[in-house]
């Protein structure tokens, strides 16, 4: 037997072939179908750990859907309905999500979840932040690109060692690389609690690609946790290894060279900040249930500390009391870029260079204490945190202070709301 | 996805359908367990459509989802087990210069079946799609040498069935 015969042997067994006429329409059908099952059992998820600290976890949900059913505009031309809700109709991060889409495995999608009231706007600014699945592991992994215009400083620009361990911090490198290949500057490393990124920057534009490497099961699906045997324990499930990450990062960077730099800057005036804040301090008080009231300063102001106008780097921040002793503190700090560190004394708070937090407050003693934080556009950064000295009596966990920290997502909307793309200063 | 996305698809639908189909079969054995295999291929491929599409690999993004759902399959304990009409009377006996003799169907379904799922994803890949051990190692995620050896296995599968008087000059020969 010949490969030849082999072959033909592999058609003749083929003669039985039933007569029965292609009819894509039944495909599309069944693909239609499958999408809607799998956006009914997707409903929810999606949260990306922001801060942890003692007793307190803050979450934040991260949804967005991928094959939406497209709606047009008016004018016939696609609305951005063939993106992902965090890309949607915006040109910059169409640019960036088309490099991202081009390099990502085969086998790795984007999660759609289904309930549009958890559909959140995209970002703000040059990033995309979505949930990704991997295969049909049933288990989802956070996935974020920023691009920004490129550094200036990049001699002196020593990410994996500078500023060095940040005292009273866990959130550092686990291993970091540094250097320049072939007229790109690259850096790459872990990082506790189970995240990486690489970063990479040419002559005009910076990229920083960050993942979460310990997947968590995605509502509706049969993913358990780790090995399946240990309750409570974290799940894990196949996300991205660097060198893909790597190849997703150089696809960004080399797609940046169709954006205008003036596109790449995003920041808010602090200025804007404090106008905001009676609307801030509105949301609290219907969050905690009780008028607060401003324990340094006048009613409702809070303290500015500017240290770069230019950039508009600084803080604004608050402290509020309740007649019955809940404290309300709470933190927005802007950086001169998304790569660099900045620290908050104050509440021993650092935002490191991947934008991801590390919170350390204090232990809360014998009452409540709950914190967390969130982005507010590539730069800023916000950080509330509740406390009271009387143990809570409810097992309800969203009733009472952790409920209070439900007002999270509403102040960061309206803190991102006075963040603009391009900053003249960014 | 867009209407025009559903058009692509639908013409990679109307072009790819068929050969799949096929392929499907030569891993399966069984008509019904190949057209399952496919419309969960295609489903799959529906999902992805739009970034396959941009990246212009969807053949081999549909094969390789076949492949792999094919191998998943085999793997999962319901699994449609391929039967044959009717025992050969003779096993190995055939002209082997005879692709229309009416056993010949039988008698290589009969082999194939005894060929482990991935050595029969090589042998079918390999001596019905044509394709290149390199392409092979590519869509099975597997080294060149694996695929050359999963090649050997697989032959010596089927010759150990067809009988060695027709089988005497399979060889690896790519």
């Amino acid at each position: 037997m010949t490969e030849a015969t082999l072959k033909d042997m592999f058609r003749t067994t083929l003669t039985g072939e039933p007569l029965r006429p292609v009819v894509p329409d039944e495909d599309v059908a069944r693909g239609r179908a499958r999408q809607r099952r799998m956006r009914r059992q997707r409903v929810a998820g999606g949260v990306a750990l922001l801060a942890v600290a003692g007793l307190g976890a803050a979450v934040l949900p991260a949804v967005f859907d991928d094959d939406r059913d497209d709606s047009v505009a008016a004018d016939g031309a696609p609305d951005g309905g063939d993106y992902p809700p965090a890309v949607g109709d915006d040109p910059v991060k169409q640019v960036i999500w088309d490099a991202v889409e081009s390099a990502l495995p085969a086998d790795v999608e984007v999660v759609g979840l289904d309930d549009p009231g958890l559909q959140g706007p995209p970002s703000v600014g040059a990033a995309i932040g979505v949930q990704l699945e991997r295969g049909d592991s049933g288990t989802g992994f956070q996935f974020g690109v920023t691009v920004e215009k490129a550094r200036t400083d990049l001699g002196e620009f020593r990410p994996c060692s500078e500023p060095g361990p940040l005292e009273g911090t866990s959130s550092q490198w686990r291993n970091c690389s540094e250097g320049s290949d072939d007229g790109v500057w690259q850096a790459a490393g872990d990082l506790e609690f189970d995240s990486s990124v690489v970063m990479a920057q040419n002559d005009d534009a910076a990229v920083i690609v960050t993942w979460s490497t310990r997947p968590f099961p995605l509502p509706g699906s049969q993913a358990t946790s780790s090995n399946g045997s240990e309750p409570g324990s974290l799940p894990t499930g196949p996300s991205l290894d660097r060198a893909e990450s790597e190849a997703v990062r150089d696809a960004v960077l080399a797609a940046t060279a169709e954006l205008d730099s003036d596109d790449l800057t995003s920041g808010a005036d602090l200025g804007d900040i404090v106008g905001v804040w009676p609307e801030v301090h509105s949301i609290l008080e219907d969050a905690v249930g009780a008028a607060l009231t401003a324990v340094d300063g006048p009613a409702g102001d809070p303290a500015i500390d500017l240290q770069d106008v230019e950039h508009q780097v600084g803080t604004v921040s608050a402290n509020y009391v309740t007649a019955d002793g809940v404290e309300v503190e709470v933190w927005f700090w802007q950086r001169p870029r998304i790569t660099d560190t900045m620290c908050i004394d104050a509440i021993m708070e650092c935002a490191i260079a991947t934008g991801s937090q590390e919170l350390l407050g204090p232990a809360g003693g014998g009452g409540e204490n709950h914190e967390g934080g969130g982005s507010v556009g590539p730069r800023g950064q916000l950080w509330l945190r509740v406390t009271s000295d009387e143990v809570p009596q409810s097992d309800d966990p969203a009733a009472g202070l952790a409920g209070a920290m439900g007002a999270l997502g509403e102040i960061i909307s309206a803190l991102e709301a006075q963040v603009r793309t391009p900053f003249p200063a960014g | 996805m867009s209407a025009i996305d559903e058009a692509s698809y639908r013409e990679f639908v109307s072009v790819r359908r068929r050969g799949l189909l096929r392929t499907a079969y030569l891993l399966t054995g069984d008509w019904h367990a190949a057209e399952d295999l496919v419309q969960d291929t295609l489903t799959k491929l529906y999902l992805s459509w739009r970034r396959v599409r941009r990246r212009e690999d969807a053949p081999s993004y549909a094969r390789r989802t076949m492949l792999n759902a094919y191998v998943d399959s085999t793997r999962r304990p319901w699994r449609r087990e391929y039967a044959v009409a009717a025992v050969p009377d003779r096993i190995g006996g055939g002209d082997p210069a005879d692709g229309g003799d009416p056993d010949t169907r039988t008698r290589l379904m009969t082999a194939l079946a005894g060929v482990p799922p991935k050595q029969r994803a090589v042998l079918v890949l390999r001596f019905w799609e044509d394709l290149s051990v390199e392409q092979v190692a590519e869509l099975l995620d597997c080294s060149t040498g694996n695929v050359k050896s999963q090649t050997a296995r697989g032959l010596e599968r089927l010759r150990a069935v067809l009988g060695p008087a027709q089988l005497a000059s399979i060889r690896e020969v790519r």
